[in-house]
């Protein structure tokens, strides 16, 4: 449909894949390192906060180091990298002695909250910044792409967790009509229909924060394109030959920029993660966010460093993914 | 592939139920933080609070009435030989586990030897020597030397751990199953919701001290604001910690509210290898500030007292009942302390020595900034340079005694039995005092840990409490208050030592089984 895009053979494009997944399983593995060593630069010990309690007994020496070695923290940096390195190749991420819980299993437990919430985003910001964009960028300089155009530019310079916490503020605390934190009540139903009503009504704020935070910039993107788009020929033309709106939006303006949100989201999605973990901070959601943010204070190094290699896999997974759908759908032409 | 099939499984169990039949109207508990971990001795998060909640499910040998005194618990009666080095303890036939099986001397032996190998740290069991089950329910203990608090101190901390589910455990920091909850407590663990924070528990109808009052307990999270509200509802009994300030708001809607203070005080450490290492040179900074100041700027609503400056706070069964110095604010008494130790004022008065301004470094944990700057504040008017710090917990820790600070604003429990006091005064961690001084303080603890009778124990205690008071290892700054809100179906207090390991709380289990 499109002029432009360069075709690209089968083989090419198989190759091109097997590099990237090269290239991304390279990146993981300097996750790996670099997320072994960066929390042990952090000044403090894990078994000194796990025992920092008034209440504990001062131990013996060799009930710590019976502790400390039940922990993984036995040994030198080496001998406890090599260990972690032979687990974690056998698939196994560890156990949290904080929370005395296979890594896996914590990261199991709060990865469906994260996903409702980015899941539940992502059609919000991604529809909703295709059609504002659209309308604005088809009709440049016009007083709805003027009046939005400069609102989204204010929304884009607000930090995600300043969203949140004016949101928070505003519905949930002045005007208390959204729960202020949390993913269910504290006593939630045990019938199905109330309780999902009770997860959706839980969700619609963080939801909301998250989906604010992307939207500015797929609303540019969205705007930048139309702006080319309309005035392209066969646009003109369409608009010319009076084409249903609704057409004009799908197939002329929408088809179009699609391959470019999708090219977008793959390097929209760590940022999107970022946030994520900070609205699930404010917002006490029980999703990995929280679990990141205990183990650094805890000084979990285990949890912190299977949370963050789960993380940078699932999303150099889906950028491979995302890279891959991209290229096949530039490579339709 | 696991991590597939449980992220599939948690997907199924979020839209599954969890929650009580409502018709059994629980006696609902909210708590502020949330997750304290699952409520069995090895596995529940390292604080106060969680080794409470566990305590529900497991009994000790030796329990508490309401007033904190010593009732027999797993154990009926117990006895002390005369050379204090063997206690036999007569456990109660009528205990059985949460599984029906009967709790014997075995398992309670079993619990010594077993956390011998696999330490918890809420109980220190290095003073005994060995446990031997004499009969089913006769337990033998033998120590190694004399330990005035080991019924008020270790025998009450201790959760009694059932040997036929343990025994098979090498790594009980791994058993977090619903098992390893198995306890012979007043109360059974029926649902535990991690990512909720929320725990569901139920009568033990077995229970040897007879039927617990309520047939189930639930402890869930919420904030301050929301319980205030849920509680005003109808549907949370108990708000474990109110903030005090907020004491009013729950009584003008009609709830009972108590409050205590919690003997888990704020208090400035010193660096006792630094400047501050003579007793004058610390005197001299506890007249300069004016303690009486930092609690009327920081506390207005009631949420601290003043502190008592001889360790204990009042209250204290353990504190002799007579005022400690008060330190009041004598700025002219200070400076010739100071002046006594080299210290001169320069030209725009500040303090100097050798000709060089004197730069205090104050560190403080994060929970405890708006002391440290009125302290700030106090000692630059004073003429001091502050260079104040604000750190976390983690990295607080990591600075050593002798480190890089003058100066270290922190909280630190002063509650429970004495014979942790030694840790807390002497001990290295990063908010005890870390203070040697010639060694007296010391002593005199040691004295009071080798007492034969509770009133040997209480006068050296009380030399304690003079001697700290003048070395002031720390200087007490505030105690700060505690409150819990209910309704009337339940009555609540705060024991005047905190609970069980001095926890300073109003839901010790006391509250919740017949006396």
């Amino acid at each position: 449909m499109t002029a432009g895009a360069i075709p690209i053979s089968g083989r090419a494009w198989a190759a091109a894949l097997l590099w990237g997944l090269t290239a991304r399983f390279a990146v993981l593995m300097l996750v790996v390192l670099v997320i072994f060593i960066l929390p042990r630069l952090l000044p403090g010990d894990p078994l000194g906060v796990m025992l920092s309690s008034d209440y504990t007994q001062n131990l013996s020496e060799a009930g710590l180091a019976e502790l400390r070695a039940r922990m993984g923290l036995a040994g030198g940096w080496a001998e406890q990298f090599g260990a972690w390195l032979s687990d974690l190749l056998r698939g196994d991420l560890g156990y949290s002695a904080t929370h005395a819980r296979p890594v896996a299993t914590l990261i199991a437990e709060s990865l469906p909250w994260t996903l409702l919430l980015i899941l539940g985003a992502m059609p919000v910001y991604l529809v909703l910044a295709a059609l504002a964009g659209i309308g604005a960028g088809r009709a440049a300089g016009g007083g709805f792409d003027r009046g939005l155009t400069g609102f989204v530019t204010v929304l884009a310079s607000i930090p995600p967790f300043v969203t949140a916490i004016l949101l928070m503020l505003g519905l949930a605390i002045l005007w208390p009509v959204f729960p202020a934190g949390g993913a269910l009540p504290m006593l939630p139903s045990d019938q199905l229909m109330i309780r999902t009503g009770q997860i959706a009504r839980h969700v619609i704020l963080p939801v909301t924060a998250l989906a604010l935070h992307e939207f500015a910039r797929f609303y540019y993107l969205a705007r930048g394109e139309a702006v080319v788009l309309a005035h392209r020929p066969f646009v003109m033309n369409a608009v010319a030959r009076g084409l249903p709106p609704r057409r004009l939006l799908t197939e002329y303006y929408g088809r179009n920029i699609l391959p470019i949100f999708i090219a977008r989201l793959s390097d929209s999605v760590s940022g999107l993660v970022s946030a994520v973990v900070i609205i699930e901070i404010v917002f006490s959601y029980p999703g990995i966010g929280g679990l990141i943010y205990g183990a650094i204070l805890d000084r979990d190094y285990t949890l912190l460093q299977g949370t963050t290699i789960a993380v940078a896999a699932g999303l150099l997974a889906l950028n491979w993914l995302i890279d891959a759908a991209g290229t096949a759908l530039a490579g339709r032409g | 592939m696991q991590i597939l099939r449980t992220v599939l499984l948690v997907l199924a169990t979020m839209l599954a139920s969890p929650a009580l039949a409502q018709d059994d109207k629980p006696l609902v508990i909210t708590d502020t933080r949330g997750d304290r971990g699952m409520l069995a001795p090895y596995v529940h998060a390292r604080n106060g609070i969680a080794y409470l909640y566990t305590s529900y499910i497991f009994d000790s040998l030796i329990a508490q009435n309401s007033k904190g005194e010593l009732v027999p618990g797993l154990a009926e009666s117990w006895t002390l030989s005369e050379d204090g080095l063997t206690a036999d303890l007569e456990l109660n036939p009528k205990a059985r586990w949460h599984d029906g099986q009967p709790v014997t001397a075995q398992d309670a032996a079993f619990t010594f030897s077993y956390m011998a190998q696999n330490p918890y740290p809420f109980a220190s069991i290095g003073n005994i020597e060995q446990a031997e089950a004499i009969s089913d329910h006769h337990l033998r203990l033998t120590l190694k030397k004399r330990d005035a608090g080991l019924f008020s101190g270790l025998l009450l901390a201790l959760p009694v751990l059932p040997r036929h589910i343990y025994s098979s455990q090498t790594d009980p920091g791994h058993f977090a199953s619903p098992a390893a909850a198995t306890g012979s407590g007043p109360y059974q663990l029926v649902e535990y919701d991690k990512a909720q924070g929320r725990y569901a528990l139920k009568a033990n109808p077995d229970y040897y001290r007879g039927q617990p009052v309520f047939d189930a307990v639930m402890i869930v999270t919420m904030s301050a604001d929301a319980a205030l509200q849920a509680l005003n509802n109808g549907e949370v009994d108990v708000i474990s910690y109110l903030p005090p300030e907020r004491a009013g708001d729950a009584e003008a809607a009609g709830q009972q509210v108590v409050a205590a203070r919690s003997g888990h005080v704020v208090k400035i450490g010193f660096n006792h290898e630094g400047m501050f290492a003579d007793t004058d040179m610390r005197q001299a900074l506890a007249y300069a500030l004016d303690r009486q100041a930092i609690l009327d700027i920081t506390s207005t609503r009631g949420e601290a007292a003043l502190a008592d400056t001889g360790y204990f706070q009042s209250g204290s069964p353990w504190r002799e009942n007579v005022a400690d110095p008060a330190y009041a604010h004598d700025p002219g008494h200070a400076a010739d302390l100071l002046e006594k130790q080299g210290l001169t004022r320069g030209a725009s008065e500040k303090w100097q020595r050798d000709g060089a301004p004197v730069t205090l470094r104050l560190l403080a944990d994060g929970a405890q900034a708006r002391v440290a700057q009125v302290v700030t504040d106090q000692l630059e008017a004073f003429g001091f340079t502050v260079d104040l710090r604000l750190m976390e917990q983690a990295a607080l820790q990591a600075v050593p005694a002798g480190g890089d600070y003058d100066l270290l604003i922190s909280s630190a429990s002063t509650t429970g039995d004495p014979s942790d006091i030694a840790s807390r005064v002497t001990g290295q961690s990063w908010n005890a005092d870390r203070y040697h001084g010639d060694g007296k303080l010391d002593e005199i603890l040691q004295k009071a840990g080798q007492s034969a009778t509770p009133d040997e124990r209480l006068t050296h205690l009380h030399e304690f409490q003079r001697l700290y008071a003048r070395e002031l290892p720390s200087l007490m700054l505030l105690d700060p208050v505690m409150a819990t809100a209910h309704n009337d179906r339940v009555d609540l207090s705060f024991m005047p030592d905190g609970a069980l390991i001095g926890i300073p709380t109003a839901i010790d289990k006391s509250a919740f089984v017949t006396e």
